[in-house]
């Protein structure tokens, strides 16, 4: 089975490679994928969640600060999609539709969680972090992480959308309906703060 | 430009949506705060651009599959056990109700009717006569 290290070693899914693929596949694949899904194709939600899997994990992983709970969130957001696939209205990109449900999760997540935080705390001390150890991933990535856990999980949101899939500013406004301006200012408060804590770290 | 407006214009000008891109390189070649400012922040977008994330557990799927083929429950489950739920909770307390108690019936002699009150007065001269 392999490692937190090794699966690092496969090539990166994140923000790069998935805007080249956004562009090469566009989100009217997406919409025919949803309506062969519907018609009774088997292997059209498949492909939807082979396309996305990693995106809502990372966003996931972004906002939570853990593998297990980004996995579990993961499969959640995947299992709602497919229920909820027949209500999809084809007024807004598929991609929107599946980042706010992920991220509408992850934050309710998040909160659910930070009233757990001393016991995560404890757990950490005492090193049973399990697979998602944090020493097994090389030390930049870790600092960054630690970085982004140090935001508000509405700013780790942000950071995640804008800097892990790639998306604009407008975009992520849609995602998370909110205004333009706001998305703005969030992200400038993100980046006041990211900019001391992450200064000596290479890029 | 001004110290101000090159703020509220440097996350378009990340973002290469800038209108005044001409405006705002002058600002920064006059302005070292703000030019240490955008500098900082590009640094930081290098650095989260070029940042790992760990890829998804390669069981995820066979994780969402068998969720997903588990027969979904009706909607009306839950509204259903909600009703039933409901009306057991209500025959229980339908019959639970302590009776009530049955009182005791006396049964008193209502003795003569009214107008057996009404007192009877022997007729003065009858008295007298009884003292005889």
């Amino acid at each position: 089975m392999p490692t937190s290290a090794d699966r690092l070693t496969e090539p990166f899914r994140g923000a790069r490679v998935s805007e080249s693929q956004e562009r090469v596949e566009g989100g009217t694949d997406d919409a025919e994928r949803v309506r062969r899904h519907l018609a009774g194709d088997p292997g059209a939600f498949r492909e939807l969640y082979e396309k996305y899997r990693e995106k809502v994990f990372a966003s996931a992983y972004r906002i939570l600060g853990e593998e297990h709970a980004a996995a579990d969130l993961a499969q959640e957001v995947f299992v709602k999609i497919h229920a909820e696939l027949r209500r999809f209205k084809f007024e807004s990109k598929f991609s929107t539709w599946l980042f706010r449900v992920a991220v509408n999760h992850a934050l309710n997540r998040a909160s659910e969680t930070s009233r757990h935080a001393r016991i995560e705390e404890r757990l950490a001390r005492d090193g049973r972090g399990g697979p998602g150890d944090p020493a097994a991933r090389p030390e930049r990535d870790e600092r960054v992480q630690r970085a982004i856990l140090g935001l508000s999980p509405k700013l780790r949101a942000i950071v995640g959308l804008r800097y892990l899939e790639g998306l604009s500013y407008g975009e992520i406004a849609e995602v998370l309906e909110l205004s333009l301006g706001t998305v703005k200012s969030r992200l400038f408060l993100a980046h006041e703060t990211l900019r001391d804590l992450l200064k000596d770290v290479d890029g | 430009m001004n110290c101000e407006t090159f703020r509220d214009s440097a996350l378009d000008w990340l973002e290469g949506s800038l209108g005044d891109a001409a405006g705002f390189r002058a600002h920064r070649a006059a302005c070292p705060a703000c030019a240490a400012l955008l500098a900082g922040f590009e640094d930081t977008e290098r650095v989260l651009r070029g940042a790992r994330v760990p890829a998804a557990p390669p069981e995820l799927w066979s994780r969402v599959a068998a969720a997903i083929a588990r027969p979904a429950r009706p909607r009306w489950i839950p509204f259903a056990a909600a009703a039933a739920i409901l009306l057991a909770l209500a025959g229980l307390v339908a019959a639970g109700r302590p009776p009530r108690p049955e009182l005791p019936v006396t049964i008193v002699d209502a003795g003569p009717a009214l107008g057996a009150f009404v007192p009877r007065y022997e007729p003065a001269d009858a008295a007298l006569a009884l003292g005889d």
